[in-house]
């Protein structure tokens, strides 16, 4: 039997005004937000940092990460034992020898100090002037 | 009979209309979104660490040699090597910390430096708090001078 009832269909087309509306604001909100200011630098996986007041850019993208477990140089991952320290200290050099003056200390806000005193003196033996304390501004 | 064959091959899509409410509602969320969202920014800390050329300040003032020492418990400031203030690292020590800074500064108004030593076992987020209240935005003492006995 057909069916006579049967409901005609409407050709519908997608209104895509509230996603292009949606997509102005996010636009807005990106380009008021970016910061032309610093490089990118990769925060490591597992580092918690403190927090401060700080408002310095990061200068340079090269970094020692201090985990509670290890130590992270251009992604190698080393003991914090003590034992690979001259493998550090040799990776430290080699940026040095790139020509970069500024390394980014990645620490833990929970070690104690004397943990993040060792990489920094490693650091100065390796050349480099001064540490600069990866932070997350308050 | 020709029409209606024809009409089978238009594409249907009646489940389409169905997004223009959900984006309307995406649409009043979104700025919502957007306005608590949190936007991981790195910034950095400078720490000074000691050299020869701060043996030949010129003024008075800053030949002056104010130390802070950091315990896990307390905080001693020293000017001159003598004691000026003993305060207990609690919850909050940090503003009476300020006061007594921004009182050695009034005194002290062409000092820049300040040397931290601090205790091994002191934690690394209490240290980077201390340098904070220090520097406060550059305007007390910008540079802190790490002070390493054991270098």
């Amino acid at each position: 039997m057909p069916n006579f009832y049967k409901k005609k269909k409407q050709d519908v087309e997608l209104n895509l005004t509230s996603l292009m509306d949606m997509f102005t604001i996010i636009l807005f909100f990106f380009l008021s937000t970016y910061s032309f200011e610093g490089v990118l630098m990769k925060l490591v996986e597992g580092i918690e940092l403190p927090r401060s007041e700080s408002k310095i850019p990061v200068a340079e993208k090269y970094y020692i990460a201090i985990k509670k477990d290890a130590v992270v140089i251009d992604d190698e991952t080393y003991s914090l034992s003590g034992s690979d320290d001259k493998y550090i200290f040799s990776s430290l050099r080699q940026i040095k020898k790139k020509g970069i003056s500024f390394l980014v200390i990645q620490a833990d806000k929970d070690l104690p100090f004397y943990v993040v005193k060792k990489y920094i003196r490693l650091a100065v033996q390796a050349g480099f002037a001064k540490p600069y304390l990866a932070v997350i501004p308050k | 009979m020709i029409k209606s064959r024809f009409r089978k091959d238009v594409k249907k899509g009646g489940f389409l209309p169905i997004l223009i409410p959900v984006m309307n509602l995406f649409l009043l969320i979104l700025p919502l979104v957007i306005q608590n969202a949190y936007l991981q920014k790195l910034t950095t800390l400078e720490l000074q660490l000691p050299t020869l050329s701060e043996a030949s300040n010129t003024t008075s003032e800053s030949s002056r040699k104010l130390l802070l020492d950091l315990k896990q418990t307390s905080l001693t400031l020293y000017l001159d090597d003598k004691p000026v203030d003993d305060i207990t690292t609690s919850q909050g020590f940090e503003t009476k910390l300020l006061n007594r800074l921004v009182e050695i500064k009034k005194t002290l108004p062409s000092k820049r430096d300040i040397l931290l030593k601090v205790d091994p076992q002191v934690k690394y987020e209490q240290v980077v708090l201390v340098i904070d209240q220090c520097k406060k935005e550059n305007k007390l003492f910008p540079e802190v001078v790490y002070f390493d006995e054991e270098r």
